[in-house]
């Protein structure tokens, strides 16, 4: 269980003062993680799930579920997932991994880049915290490439959680690595899963916020919570999750064994089924109250939806699933689901 | 997380990758193989069920000495999803094997024990399940067939309806109020009835595909001896809900449909790959959610609300198989057509009703589920 792991307590408690839950219009100044980076990267939250060698922390994989998770169940907005992962992707291809935050690209967000003779040359979109981060990853044909963003031209841009998703210009940039050896497709797929795991998190906010509410706010002179229209709702929405969570942990143990496409895909398209039923249901079941900025819901449930869309909807995860299922070598979808 | 946790257990399977090819081969070489049926595990075939007996496949997990084979409920769990995933006929001892041996194994006396489980084990005589009653369906605990104590034994009065199977079974497990001034869940107990005794009367209900499963069956002071009270005179409540997780959690809670999947992508029907794939994501999560709790119960714990989940979010993906085939693939739907897709189109859309009904309504569950919640 994520919950169990003393990494997601201490990470809770480490990303408490950036946390805007709670604290309505006193949340923190959204650049107010910068201050707390050093803080994050020395005691060993941002590269979790790195070795020491590559300048992590010798972590392993349970503990960056476990910080992605904390992060997200705290609408704490900053690029620690992204750093995380990234910094995992550069240990597992051999390189180390250069300090401070990192960022992703998304496989949609490489479309008008072009890498010849060695220099990188049009715009990446959709690149999560450019401006903020030193370094990015981006998943080109011909491998996973690690550039510098220092010296680029930045054009800022926002998902609907209000986390900077930039646009970012090269000109004759030359990479800082081209890791041919490694499948760039690992990024998406770890990309992926970041996300999916971050949907999770908020929909479980979302969901507890939905019970405190109900079970206390009284209408017809009974909380809520006592109508069957809003317990089952809710029940169904909590349904939901329970497999999306699951499915976490699944991709998470295929990780550490190998090949985990099938599970993250399950995860992911998962999670965006459970992401989306339980932001509905709990915006439903809170009436107007749910719609207010000064009531954290908003934070939960319009993150929820930035992330469905980033690093491929469900639509692609679904048809890159069913087509997996079917090119199996035996053509038998039994066989795929228990292998 | 909210109160309701499965850790992921998948891994425990690995252990049997042997025996699951054991009842692979066992499968691919049997005729029931050659027509495969959608929710298979309402399909009577006391010669599948025999044969699977002959292979030791029955009462899998129980003590060699009622004729089990004392293998752990994990390998019970592949050998129930090898078979839904066959689509083979399992509905003869479905219920005996599921439900009633265990409750012999929890709270019958040695001398039931010895008389049932063995036979159970070879597939020789199958027993119904006498819950629901024309004025008590998921209000279970209103029941009103009453058993009354005579110095020769039971004497029971009342009607159940929607029995399944109880012109094919030898034997009922009766819940009755053995108590008539009790209320509720109290006073409540279980009987094993003879289906062939004096003043037991059947009349079938043939349900909406025109088959003939259920049945209304009447007690007109039919004699049930002392010895065949199960457990204790009072407990029958507790002794019912005690095997719940085992009956709403295994994999015929979320593999209905699965026969059809498995077709349509053997068969490379026009299907898009984005549905296909959807419906497999939705069928990997719910059974990683069943090992969870077969895992539990392998532990033994008793995770009734979380099988009740398992079940709430498995009959709607049962369901939800029928609908999408239906509308992503050219069919014509027909229980008697030549072409396996049709037929198991058609099964599925006559039974799939009935899949968030049995075993508990999903507005039951979602109470289960909403209570485990806290939000009653």
């Amino acid at each position: 269980m994520i919950e169990d792991s003393p990494v997601h307590a201490s990470a809770l408690r480490a990303l408490a003062a950036l946390s805007p839950i709670g604290k309505g219009t006193d949340a923190p100044a959204t650049e107010a993680w910068l201050e707390l980076w050093p803080a994050l990267e020395r005691d060993g939250f941002t590269l979790p799930a790195v070795s020491a060698d590559l300048g992590g922390t010798g972590g392993e994989l349970p503990d960056e579920l476990a910080v992605i998770h904390a992060c997200a169940t705290m609408a704490v907005r900053c690029p620690l997932p992204e750093t995380a992962v990234a910094g995992a992707l550069l240990a597992a291809a051999g390189h180390a991994v250069p300090p401070g935050p990192l960022t992703l690209v998304a496989l949609a967000g490489c479309t008008g880049l072009a890498l010849a003779g060695g220099l990188l040359d049009g715009m990446a979109t959709g690149v999560p915290w450019a401006a903020r981060v030193g370094h990015a990853l981006l998943p080109l044909p011909q491998g996973l490439t690690l550039v510098t963003l220092e010296g680029c031209d930045i054009q800022p841009g926002h998902n609907l959680a209000g986390e900077p998703r930039d646009s970012v210009r090269f000109h004759r940039h030359r990479p800082v690595a081209l890791l041919t050896h490694f499948p760039a497709e690992r990024l998406l797929l770890r990309a992926a899963l970041m996300r999916s795991v971050q949907i999770c998190a908020a929909a479980e906010q979302a969901l507890k916020l939905a019970i405190d509410y109900t079970t206390t706010r009284k209408q017809f002179g009974k909380p809520l919570a006592s109508f069957q229209a809003v317990q089952h709702q809710i029940a169904g929405a909590a349904s939901k999750l329970a497999a999306a969570r699951i499915l976490l942990d699944a991709a998470y143990d295929a990780l550490a064994g190998g090949d985990a496409r099938r599970e993250i895909a399950a995860a992911r398209i998962n999670a965006c089924l459970a992401g989306a039923d339980c932001a509905s249901v709990a915006h439903q079941v809170h009436g107007a109250m749910g719609y207010a900025w000064e009531y954290d819901l908003h934070r939960h449930t319009s993150a929820i939806q930035a992330w469905r869309a980033e690093f491929g909807p469900l639509a692609y995860w679904a048809e890159r699933l069913g087509a997996e299922a079917t090119a199996a070598p035996s053509g038998d979808l039994w066989q795929f689901i228990t292998s | 997380m909210l109160q309701i946790a499965f850790p992921h257990r998948n891994a425990d399977l690995d252990a049997f990758g042997g025996f699951r090819e054991r009842v692979r081969s066992f499968l691919q070489s049997d005729p029931a193989a050659r027509e495969p049926r959608a929710d298979c595990w309402s399909q009577f075939d006391a010669a599948f069920s025999r044969r699977l007996a002959a292979e030791g496949f029955l009462g899998l997990t129980w003590p060699m000495r009622y004729g089990g084979g004392e293998r752990s409920s994990l390998e019970r769990f592949i050998l129930l999803e090898e078979l839904l995933a066959a689509g083979a006929p399992v509905g003869a001892h479905w219920i005996s094997e599921r439900q009633v041996g265990p409750l012999l194994l929890r709270y019958g006396t040695e001398a039931q024990r010895a008389e049932f489980l063995p036979r159970i084990a070879r597939a020789e005589l199958f027993f119904c399940i006498g819950l629901s009653e024309p004025d008590s369906g998921s209000d279970l605990a209103s029941l009103r067939t009453s058993a009354v104590s005579t110095p020769e034994g039971w004497r029971v009065r009342g009607r159940k309806v929607w029995t399944s199977n109880a012109h094919r079974n030898q034997y009922m497990v009766l819940l009755c109020r053995t108590d008539p001034q009790s209320q509720r869940h109290a006073g409540l107990s279980q009987l094993i009835v003879d289906m062939a005794s004096p003043g037991l009367t059947l009349r079938p209900i043939p349900n909406m595909s025109g088959e003939h499963e259920f049945n209304e069956v009447t007690f007109d002071d039919v004699l049930v001896p002392h010895d065949r009270v199960v457990g204790t005179i009072g407990n029958g409540w507790e002794q019912v809900t005690s095997e719940l997780a085992f009956e709403r959690s295994g994999p015929e809670r979320f593999m209905s449909s699965f026969i059809l999947m498995r077709h349509l992508a053997k068969t490379a029907h026009a299907l898009p790959a984005e549905k296909l794939g959807l419906l497999t994501a939705r069928l990997l999560g719910l059974r990683a959610l069943s090992v969870s709790v077969a895992a539990m119960l392998n532990d033994g714990k008793l995770p009734n609300l979380e099988a009740a989940l398992v079940k709430e979010l498995g009959s709607r993906l049962e369901q939800d198989v029928g609908e999408v085939l239906l509308d992503g693939v050219e069919s014509a739907p027909d229980p008697g057509s030549a072409d396996t897709m049709n037929r198991l189109i058609a099964q599925t859309l006559l039974h799939a009703p009935s899949y968030s009904i049995r075993g508990g309504a999903r507005e039951i569950l979602r109470g289960i589920i909403a209570r485990g919640l806290g939000l009653r």
